[in-house]
């Protein structure tokens, strides 16, 4: 090969390369999910099995909560205004549901493992509901169910402080008892009307 | 008679005097216009080291003002925050060059859009405790003010405005 055509063949693959990550960037913040309108789900398939551990330190997986409805909402405790809000939504839609929430179980699941640990979490949730529950994992473990579940998060680029901040998408997904997402929630969306949908789920 | 001249010389030259004096002096007053209510946060556990303010700020003046810094010894740092919201992704910046509070007008930092970034907090936020915080502003200089500490998952203790229009923007039918 001539060194032209072997610089060639390299930028090439260098160009490749950086389409995919462009195309890998928009599906996951372009695609008919972020899209999709409150409380709808597109034919996409969202969510899927996982692995990790709660706020007790058990180890838990998607069967655990089979049979319930489940409300998931992917924060970190640094996060100082989006996290909380969305937390109080989701604890104030399992009040609204009065007697229907013994079938609802909320879970966080920390997209910041590093910090997060069983007992940082263990110290965070009751402060919203005493039923919500902590999940975090290893950053694989966390990275893989983030992906399933079509969660965007990086650490935001200031790095001015010790303590860094993350990016993250904000919604809360409701599970069916079968573990299949069946709505979705975006930040902002009112603790009755959350309350309201999964009501709509459980007559079926 | 000459008293009486005198007097009233007087009284015309401090007449005049006040309407020659520099803007600056008309600032001086403008602390007053500025009215700081309703500033809360949300209890934090232990080990959470961020916390966030929420405040109105009504400026029942004649000029304009800015909010261009926050102190509090409460926090190793302390700054202006907007939120971002991209395809669902929320994002949390600083904001550059203050927040400008226009005459005769209200300005509300509220969950989801600006709030004052506490980095670093020496204690935990307690609920039911008040966060000494000192706003500034381009013309009024510093405000004292104590933001009541809520419940973690608090939306502020007005429930209205904001949050509520944040509510029904977000309401789309089924
Ligand atoms: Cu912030």
């Amino acid at each position: 090969m001539k060194k032209s055509t072997r610089i060639g063949v390299v930028f090439a693959i260098v160009v490749i390369a950086a389409f995919a990550a462009l195309a890998e960037w928009l599906v996951i913040r372009n695609d008919t999910i972020t899209k999709a309108p409150n409380g709808l789900i597109a034919s996409v398939e969202i969510g899927g099995p996982f692995t990790l551990v709660d706020h007790k330190g058990r180890t838990v997986t998607e069967k655990d909560y089979f049979g319930s409805f489940v409300l998931v909402f992917f924060g970190y405790t640094f996060c100082p205004d989006v996290c909380p809000t969305a937390l109080g939504d989701i604890a104030q839609a399992i009040d609204e549901l009065d007697t229907d929430a013994v079938g609802v179980i909320p879970l966080m699941i920390t997209i910041d493992p590093d910090r997060d640990t069983p007992a940082v979490l263990a110290e965070y949730v009751p402060l919203f509901h005493d039923r919500l529950i902590g999940l975090t994992g290893t950053r694989k473990q966390i990275k893989d169910i983030a992906d399933l579940y079509r969660i965007f998060f990086s650490r935001a680029e200031n790095t001015q402080f010790t303590y860094y901040l993350m990016d993250h998408t904000s919604f809360v997904y409701l599970l069916n008892p079968e573990g299949k997402v069946v709505s979705l929630f975006r930040y902002g969306t009112s603790p009755e009307e959350i309350a309201s949908n999964i009501r709509r789920h459980m007559r079926g | 008679m000459i008293e009486v001249l005198v007097k009233n010389i007087l009284a015309l030259a401090i007449v005049l005097v006040s309407f020659l004096l520099p803007a600056k002096i008309v600032y001086a007053d403008q602390g007053n216009l500025l009215k700081i209510n309703e500033s809360w946060s949300r209890a934090t556990t232990s080990s959470q080291k961020t916390g966030a303010v929420f405040l109105k700020i009504k400026n029942v003046g004649m000029h304009s003002d800015k909010l261009i810094g926050v102190e509090a010894d409460i926090a190793n740092h302390s700054s202006l925050h907007q939120m971002i919201h991209e395809n669902g992704v929320m994002k949390m910046r600083a904001i550059k060059g203050g927040i400008k509070v226009s005459a005769n007008s209200e300005v509300i930092l509220s969950p989801g859009q600006k709030h004052i970034m506490l980095m670093g907090l020496k204690k935990r936020l307690k609920e039911n405790s008040n966060i000494p915080l000192t706003l500034i502003f381009e013309k009024s200089g510093k405000i004292n003010v104590l933001a009541i500490v809520l419940p973690a998952g608090s939306r502020g203790p007005d429930h209205s405005g904001i949050s509520e229009m944040e509510h029904k923007k977000h309401m789309i039918k089924k």
